[in-house]
């Protein structure tokens, strides 16, 4: 679900660098993220502020991160949220709630691959997309200052 | 901005779908059949820690001695929705004051220990008592932090040896259950015997006659020193029993019915 592409122009190294380095912040956080899913959320925020004067490339991914660790938290939230209630409240552990701990580990290893692969990629220079947070990313981005 | 709605339409209803697709996998059947080998383990562990006890003691099965412990434990049963024929209560004759609860529902009492309690309620509490330990899984829980589950399911399965049995059945009929679980069973005492209309103070009785140091008890009172705290567990005990609707209660036996029962033991 990750097109491989050219970006509309060739980032240099440095750009790669920090571009493939803002994936790896969500893989380095992932320890304390697994507990605390809002934690992965809010390293790449602090990614994103610490690289709004850099170039599109580099923002560009930032964002893109930021929206895959949005989704990630929310879908963990919900299975964190679930979980509370059968544990502390009267809520059955049902076939449902299994089926959704099984679709969100699906995720949580799809992202963890997608992260992996989208920092290699960058560092060769090519530009992955993820499908349909690249698409929001797009329409993020052609709203603000496209260099 | 359409293509970004569609996207999210089909990721909304491809996790909804994955759920309910998966959904109709029964996991919980896959639980309940692990649970189903757990319980068998247990009623085979329960029957070879019995054969220890029947070894080295004999098992009363006068139906005069083992009247009140009957008619206590169906009281129980009874009041409290309780599987009865899951839980077997044996009464062995050694003068050693102990009763315990054995895995695969089995509660076991020495003669001497209901020699000492001078009414029906004081045998009725410490019945109550091991039947919460059986009932609350807290063998279970025993079992795997004292001894390990794989010598656990060695005994069960035959391939342990006799010493491994006895090592086991020791440790269960002398061991604290530790402060927490203790406190539940007591707890759960309360409220089944409150229930069968049995006076829960009788519990907090007979630790209390412990936790004075009774002169009167003799030597080797395993049960009490495997119950540790008994000061703070009376106080909990009749705290837990006046919150409780229930506070009068009809006596089990009268005191000279009581006397001849323990005359003939």
């Amino acid at each position: 679900m990750i097109a491989i592409k050219e970006f509309y122009y060739k980032p240099n190294l440095d750009e790669r660098e920090r571009a493939s380095n803002s994936y790896l912040m969500s893989l380095v956080v992932i320890i304390v993220g697994m507990p605390l899913p809002i934690v992965n959320l809010i390293a790449s925020g602090i990614y994103y502020l610490g690289n709004t004067k850099s170039t599109t490339f580099v923002r560009w991914h930032c964002i893109q991160v930021m929206f895959t660790q949005l989704f990630l938290f929310l879908i963990n939230a919900i299975g964190v949220t679930w979980l509370l209630l059968i544990l502390l409240g009267d809520w059955e552990a049902s076939n449902y709630f299994f089926a959704y701990v099984a679709v969100l580990l699906g995720f949580n290893l799809s992202e963890l691959i997608g992260t992996i692969v989208s920092a290699v990629q960058i560092q060769k220079g090519l530009h992955p997309k993820w499908w349909l947070f690249g698409d929001l990313t797009d329409a993020v981005m052609s709203e603000m200052d496209y260099e | 901005m359409s293509k970004i709605f569609l996207k999210f339409l089909l990721l909304f209803g491809g996790i909804v779908a994955a759920v309910l697709i998966i959904g109709q996998i029964n996991f919980q059947s896959a639980t309940d059949g692990a649970d189903e080998l757990i319980d068998l383990q247990e009623e085979k562990l329960g029957e070879a820690l019995l054969k220890v006890f029947n070894a080295e003691n004999r098992s009363v099965t006068d139906s005069a001695k083992l009247a009140p412990i009957v008619k206590i434990t169906e009281k129980i049963c009874e009041a409290n929705e309780l599987d009865c024929e899951g839980l077997k209560v044996h009464l062995l004759d050694k003068g050693m004051v102990n009763a315990f609860a054995l895995p695969g529902g089995n509660v076991v009492l020495f003669t001497e220990l209901i020699a000492v309690c001078e009414n029906a309620e004081e045998l009725a509490g410490v019945i109550a008592h091991e039947i919460a330990h059986v009932k609350m899984d807290h063998i279970r829980r025993k079992l795997i932090r004292e001894v390990g589950i794989s010598i656990a399911v060695g005994i069960a399965g035959g391939s342990a040896g006799g010493e491994a049995a006895r090592r086991v059945a020791n440790i269960l009929a002398s061991s604290s259950y530790g402060r927490q679980l203790e406190n539940e069973a007591d707890e759960q005492a309360v409220i089944y015997l409150s229930k069968a209309g049995i006076d829960p103070n009788g519990l907090a009785e007979l630790l209390n006659r412990i936790a004075g140091n009774d002169e009167e008890l003799p030597a080797g009172a395993y049960w009490f020193s495997s119950h540790p705290n008994p000061n703070e567990r009376v106080r909990s005990i009749r705290e837990k029993a006046w919150s409780l609707e229930e506070t009068e209660f009809e006596p089990l036996y009268s005191k000279e019915e009581w006397e001849q029962y323990l005359d003939k033991l």
